[in-house]
């Protein structure tokens, strides 16, 4: 890397800089955020370094927002931004419908990240292999009517008044159909045969193995007949 | 007298050089050799643009010493972005460094990174890839880095809610909202302060009570 790309590239560089204008209310009483969240480690916290310019003193607050770095006092100016950072979770919590067009094309690879450090990039991404079982588990109780139609296209299991030893999640006693924690088996290995409907699998009854395990009869749906 | 001499500086670290605990500085035998003749302070004139310094007198004198601004195209991308989605800087980010390296690490063909979180220097960053690259306008390159970037976001959140109903349905427990908490909340206040009024009511009944008239005297 050469020398003068060191700042361009630097994190603090790379933050918003705010362009006020000049009959702007002040920082403090904006409805939306102007400035950039910054938050940082325990361990950096505890030592004051929030990635400034200068150490900060110990804060209670987790979350700052810096408006300058550096000021004729030789001080660095910050505020708390705890407050949006707060409120843009409460408006996550309160779990509005997101709507995608092509979810179908993405709810086969929702199962894939194992760790948060995995590539979504399409060339990388494995080809699911057969025989190895995937759960997509369908929660009756907690979606509207609309998710259960659209929950139904892409999901590989359905079943239909099996009967099963033990209860999971959000089981409802008088509900017609009951969660399945057990998946199926995946037949097809490109991403037309997943994504399609005529591949859905129907579980008629379930056997226990010599082990004690719960092994399903799944029956292929052919919805062409 | 000017406020940082530089001999008197090199004089105090002589004298620090001396002392047996103090080791020597890098620096300190090539200065020594060759100590400055001069200070730097006003000599060194940074190049500046005479469109942006407009002044006459003094100012002109004073601003010609001061720093200028730095200017680079990605941040007028970034004020649009943020202009555009400015709930996005309520993520909080973290901007203390770990090596330096950040941008060694990213390859900008594509807008999910494994080593970053996605934010609007992701949009940003791709745009000026789709610019060099692709050989797109910016109105284009932007507009496609801002697709990529929604439909990620929408992917995101969508793994999130699947993940949160998987565990709750293999038996997880999760802790109650924000939401949930505030109405908890609200609900102990008005508690509380039904049980205040109620007391405080029960306390001064005669104050709230009406005096009854004698009808039968006055027909007397």
């Amino acid at each position: 890397m050469k020398f003068p790309d060191l700042l361009r590239c630097s994190r603090a560089v790379s933050l918003a800089r705010p362009d006020l204008p000049r009959n702007s209310p002040d920082v403090y009483d904006t409805k939306i955020p102007i400035l950039q969240a910054i938050t940082a480690k325990k361990c950096q916290r505890f030592r004051g370094d929030w990635g400034a310019k200068r150490k900060l003193p110990i804060l209670k607050n987790r979350h700052i927002s810096i408006q300058k770095f550096d000021t004729f006092e030789h001080q660095c100016a910050f505020i708390s931004s705890d407050r949006f950072v707060r409120t843009l979770k409460r408006i996550y919590d309160l779990k509005l419908p997101v709507p995608l067009n092509d979810y179908e094309q993405i709810s086969p690879y929702l199962l894939q990240k194992y760790n948060t450090f995995s590539s979504s990039n399409p060339k990388s991404r494995p080809t699911l292999p057969p025989g190895i079982l995937y759960a997509k588990l369908k929660l009756l109780d907690s979606f509207s009517d609309s998710e259960k139609k659209r929950l139904s296209l892409v999901s590989f299991i359905q079943t239909k008044k099996v009967p099963l030893p033990f209860t999971y999640g959000k089981f409802a006693p008088d509900s017609k159909e009951c969660l399945f924690g057990v998946s199926g088996v995946i037949a097809a290995t490109s991403l037309k045969g997943i994504t399609s409907t005529k591949n859905r699998y129907v579980i008629r009854s379930l056997n226990v193995d010599e082990t004690g395990k719960t092994i399903p009869n799944i029956t292929r749906e052919n919805r062409s007949i | 007298m000017p406020k940082f001499n530089a001999n008197g500086l090199l004089r105090s670290f002589a004298a620090e050089m001396k002392k047996p605990w103090t080791a020597e500085s890098l620096w300190y035998e090539t200065v020594a050799k060759h100590p400055p003749t001069f200070q730097y302070a006003r000599r060194i004139v940074p190049l500046y643009d005479p469109n942006k310094v407009k002044s006459r007198g003094k100012r002109l004198r004073k601003s010609m010493y001061q720093p200028q601004e730095i200017q680079w195209p990605e941040d007028k991308l970034r004020k649009r972005f943020y202009r555009d989605h400015p709930w996005e800087l309520a993520r909080p980010q973290i901007i203390a460094e770990n090596d330096g390296n950040d941008q060694q690490y990213c390859d900008w063909s594509h807008m999910d990174q494994p080593r970053k979180a996605l934010s609007g220097e992701s949009v940003v960053q791709r745009t000026l890839w789709l610019i060099e690259n692709s050989n797109m306008p910016v109105e284009n390159a932007y507009d496609q880095a801002r697709k990529e970037f929604y439909h990620l976001r929408a992917e995101q959140e969508i793994q999130q809610r699947v993940a949160h109903d998987q565990a709750q349905a293999l038996g997880a427990v999760f802790t109650k909202s924000d939401l949930e908490l505030g109405y908890e909340m609200d609900q102990n206040a008005l508690n509380s302060w039904f049980d205040n009024a109620s007391q405080y009511a029960e306390a001064n009944r005669t104050k709230f009570t009406d005096p009854s008239v004698d009808i039968s005297k006055t027909t007397q």
